[in-house]
């Protein structure tokens, strides 16, 4: 029975990243799908949702239950400004171009953290009891529970976003067919405004809420990035299906491992699962939708 | 004669759509064989086919008695199956001969150069020599295309729509063309609208419609089957015996 | 622009082209700040790496996110045959680009069947595995600690016996020598008809294919011989710092080679020269101010590639240097 609460432990701390990885990669599909953009920038929202909680809750002693949506809508002022200075430009740009252009976003961004805010990292003060709890010889805290349960909300709210709201609908025709969906009268800059925004809001949020427990700081975008990328890929580049169910098994095989094997190599979970895939599964796991 | 290249009960099928249908065709050397039919009826995904972009999921494709149809793209080409594309497509910012030669440079051939003179000549755009694909206009483009397909020494020339967009003087050099090409021996597929063109130039036509082979023969034969009148007008043909398809075929393509 | 017609050859070409190789060699006799011919050589064995991208980026036209990872691939190569075979660098270097090379066949061969935004992200994903070997496998690299103590070689003169190359002058040598070399390779590997089959490749991939050029081919011929420079990169640069450490494959690395060659100018030849040195340089001139140099590092890369498609330097010398020889600034 031990060994299965181990387990359960192990998969357990897995579900969360996994569901963090899940919204990060919501949010890469949807730009990846409406705009053609592979967003090298994104873990940086979810950077900066996880820093505008900080400060809020720390520094300007904003209720820690209204900072978490505050910190989000800051972040999607700053994606809407970054939208309109610099993506509209580049509507139609190749692959090379807008890649490069979200690198350079994502080193400015980052090293403006670091001249911002410092390099240490900030764990976000909550009014939660530390004090874990336990089921089955599975040890919890109410912070994991708080934040599982906002994740796994916002999962299912964008969800439905997608697939039932008009935006939702809109959006989801652009990127099948932008033609074809211009030729509707959608208004392609506003979808590319939406997406955009909603994509950066689910990062941040992610960042948000992870904050409590992992420490936030200026170069965790990077990996986020990655990982978001590698779920991406997983799921099949157009899928959000396929984001979300890659994202929890992610998550839950970066437990499995960080429990059996030693911690430095989970991480490569990812990145191998993504190099073999593409030599068996060149399409990915799922399809497009 | 036997045929260079041979389409064998080919069937392609894209996720529920079949776009084509047990299709079979044969051409030779010095031969035009002209394909038409409406929009959508699968003309492209045959050439797609053919030059191995798109691979058949059933039937096969064989160039001198040998299949291609599992082959790569490019290997295809430099066996000497060579194609047009319906939207023009040229090597941009590049000097002409540059993207001329590029045939020619993918044989291995020792004076690409020499290759690409000699085609740009064949379609008559040597005096424009020294300028930039995309500086030239798009009947001249149009025409730069085929000689980029001449350069890669093709045994097979398939052309996807030459003369779409070009006006009556255009189309009769394109005539022209098609013309000194068959006598120079090269067996070629044309996809046409323009039924002018098909009409003076064609030895044979095949009519696609659906994905499927709905008539196939001479040119006059071709313009006279009701289901090809069918097809295009929609309409079943008032009378069987007198009608035939001339100007109204190119208002409907 | 004027139609393009063949333009002769330059009179003063060769002279300028000598001129500059003098000035080059005679460089040390000037310059005797330690510190700046460090630089020197740290901007020497950068034209290495920046030539080796260029012919993935600017010539093929695919932008891999891998090329920092075989320049410190090579750097550990060298480092471990260093240290376990105490082979000197005459060997590590070639075998370093050797395997690299070798490296970059076998990847190329399962990645490069998909190019555009998948193919960025997974060059990443090999990167990020790289790095993370380099860190665990400590039995053999040391993760954290590095490999220390890699010394420059002598060289062996029959008759002169062995000349002592540790000091940075002579060094400044060796790396020159590697730089001169790779870009006359690159030189004549661009001019041949690989090298323009690289540039229709990277025109329109579809239309290259459709007349009989293999893209494929093209892209593993420029992945495999830019990851072969920047595994000979990282053998000297190894050895010229003494010390290798999972801390080459940060992903800086990597948007600074980028920089270099985007910035100098890509799918020329001088460009990414150029961009090398300069960006060598200029870091160094800001070196205090770390994040801030950054920031405005990252937002000139965004400034220039959304206005700039040739680079900052690349036009410029344009305007200023007429006399270079036309093969160096052979346009894309």
């Amino acid at each position: 029975m031990a060994d299965l609460a181990i387990l359960g432990q192990h998969l357990l701390n897995g579900l969360l990243i996994g569901c963090a990885y899940a919204l990060i990669a919501i949010g890469l599909t949807m730009i990846f799908g409406v705009m053609n953009i592979a967003n090298f920038a994104h873990g940086e929202f979810y950077m900066i949702g996880g820093f505008a909680t900080f400060y809020l809750v720390s520094l300007l002693k904003v209720n820690y239950f209204l900072a978490l949506p505050l910190a989000v809508v800051i972040v999607v002022v700053l994606a809407i400004i970054i939208q309109q200075v610099i993506f509209k430009r580049l509507r139609d740009a190749p692959v090379m171009t807008t890649t490069l252009v979200t690198i350079g976003l994502s080193l400015l961004l980052e090293h403006l953290a670091h001249l911002l805010w410092g390099p240490q990292p900030q764990t976000i003060p909550n009014p939660f009891p530390t004090a874990p709890m336990s089921f089955a010889g599975i040890y919890t805290t109410p912070l994991y529970l708080f934040a599982m349960a906002i994740t796994a909300a916002l999962i299912v709210v964008g969800h439905v976003l997608i697939q039932r709201t008009r935006m939702g609908k809109a959006m989801r025709a652009t990127f099948q067919n932008k033609e074809a969906a211009a030729l509707v009268g959608i208004r392609i800059d506003s979808i590319y405004l939406y997406a955009f925004g909603f994509g950066a809001a689910l990062a941040a949020a992610a960042g948000a809420v992870l904050g409590g427990f992992i420490p936030v700081e200026p170069t965790m975008g990077g990996v986020a990035t990655l990982k978001a990328f590698v779920v991406v890929i997983l799921g099949g580049m157009g899928s959000f299906v396929g984001a979300i169910v890659g994202g929890l098994l992610l998550g839950l095989a970066e437990g499995l491992g960080a429990g059996y094997m030693s911690s430095g190599w989970k991480d490569a979970i990812g990145f191998v699962a993504v190099i073999l895939l593409l030599l068996f599964r060149p399409d990915g796991l799922f399809k497009r939708g | 004669m036997s045929a260079l290249l041979e389409v064998k009960n080919v069937s392609v099928r894209f996720g529920g759509l079949m776009a084509l249908k047990d299709i079979g065709l044969a051409v030779c050397a010095g031969e035009v064989l002209s394909v038409i039919g409406p929009n959508g009826a699968g003309k492209t995904t045959l050439f797609n086919v053919i030059t191995g972009r798109v691979r058949p999921t059933t039937g096969e494709v064989l160039f001198r008695d040998r299949p291609i149809h599992l082959a790569p793209a490019f290997r295809i080409a430099q066996m000497g199956v060579v194609r047009t594309f319906q939207k023009t497509e040229v090597f941009g910012v590049l000097p002409l001969m540059e993207g001329v030669l590029a045939g020619a440079l993918a044989r291995g051939d020792t004076d690409p150069e020499a290759r690409a003179r000699e085609a740009l000549e064949t379609v008559g755009l040597a005096a424009k020599m020294h300028l930039r694909a995309d500086q030239l206009s798009y009947g001249d483009q149009r025409l730069l295309e085929i000689a980029q397909a001449l350069a890669a020494n093709p045994t097979v020339l398939l052309l996807d729509e030459p003369a779409s967009g070009m006006n009556h003087q255009e189309s009769a050099q394109i005539v022209r063309l098609i013309g000194e090409l068959r006598t120079r021996g090269f067996a070629i597929v044309l996809v046409e609208h323009n039924m002018h063109v098909v009409m003076s130039i064609s030895d044979r036509v095949i009519v696609l419609n659906y994905g499927e082979k709905i008539a196939e023969g001479a040119p006059e034969t071709v313009r006279a089957d009701r289901n090809v009148i069918e097809a295009y007008l929609g309409v079943q043909p008032p009378d069987a015996s007198s009608t035939t398809i001339s100007g109204g075929a190119d208002a409907v393509a | 622009m004027a139609d393009i017609k063949p333009k002769p050859r330059h009179p003063l070409a060769p002279a300028a082209t000598a001129l500059v190789l003098l000035a080059l060699f005679a460089l040390p006799q000037f310059v005797r700040n330690e510190y700046l011919l460090h630089l020197c050589i740290v901007s020497a064995i950068f034209v290495i790496i920046a030539l080796g991208l260029n012919l993935i980026v600017g010539y093929v036209g695919q932008l891999s996110l891998a090329h920092a990872a075989f320049f410190a691939l090579g750097a550990y190569v060298s480092a471990l045959l260093f240290i376990k075979f105490k082979w000197s660098m005459w060997i590590g270097l070639p075998a370093a680009a050797l395997i690299t090379g070798i490296i970059a066949f076998a990847l190329g061969w399962v990645i490069l069947r998909v190019r555009g935004h998948r193919f960025v992200i997974i060059t990443v994903a090999f990167a990020e595995i790289m790095k993370l070997v380099a860190t665990n496998w400590i039995d053999v690299t040391r993760g954290f600690m590095g490999l220390p103590g890699l010394t420059i070689p002598a060289l062996y003169i029959p008759g002169l016996g062995a000349i002592d190359l540790s000091s940075k002058e002579r060094f400044y040598y060796v790396a020159l020598t590697a730089a001169i070399l790779t870009f006359w390779l690159c030189a004549k590997l661009v001019g041949s008809s690989i090298g323009r089959a690289f540039v229709l490749v990277r025109e329109n991939e579809v239309l290259a294919e459709s007349l009989g050029i293999s893209a494929f081919r093209y892209c593993m011929i420029a992945f495999v011989a830019g990851a072969a420079m920047a595994g000979a990169a990282g053998s000297l640069y190894g050895h010229y710092v003494g010390f290798v450490s999972p801390d080459l494959f940060n992903f800086s690395y990597v948007t600074i080679m980028l920089i270099m060659v985007i910035l100098g100018g890509k799918g020329t030849l001088i460009g990414p020269v150029l961009g090398a040195v300069i960006f060598t340089f200029l870091p160094e001139l800001l070196r205090e101010a770390s994040h801030y140099r950054m920031v405005l590092f990252a937002a000139i890369l965004i400034l220039a590639t959304m206005f700039m498609p040739r680079g900052i330097i690349f036009p410029l010398v344009e305007h200023l240097a007429p006399l270079l020889p036309r093969a160096w600034r052979k346009k894309p």
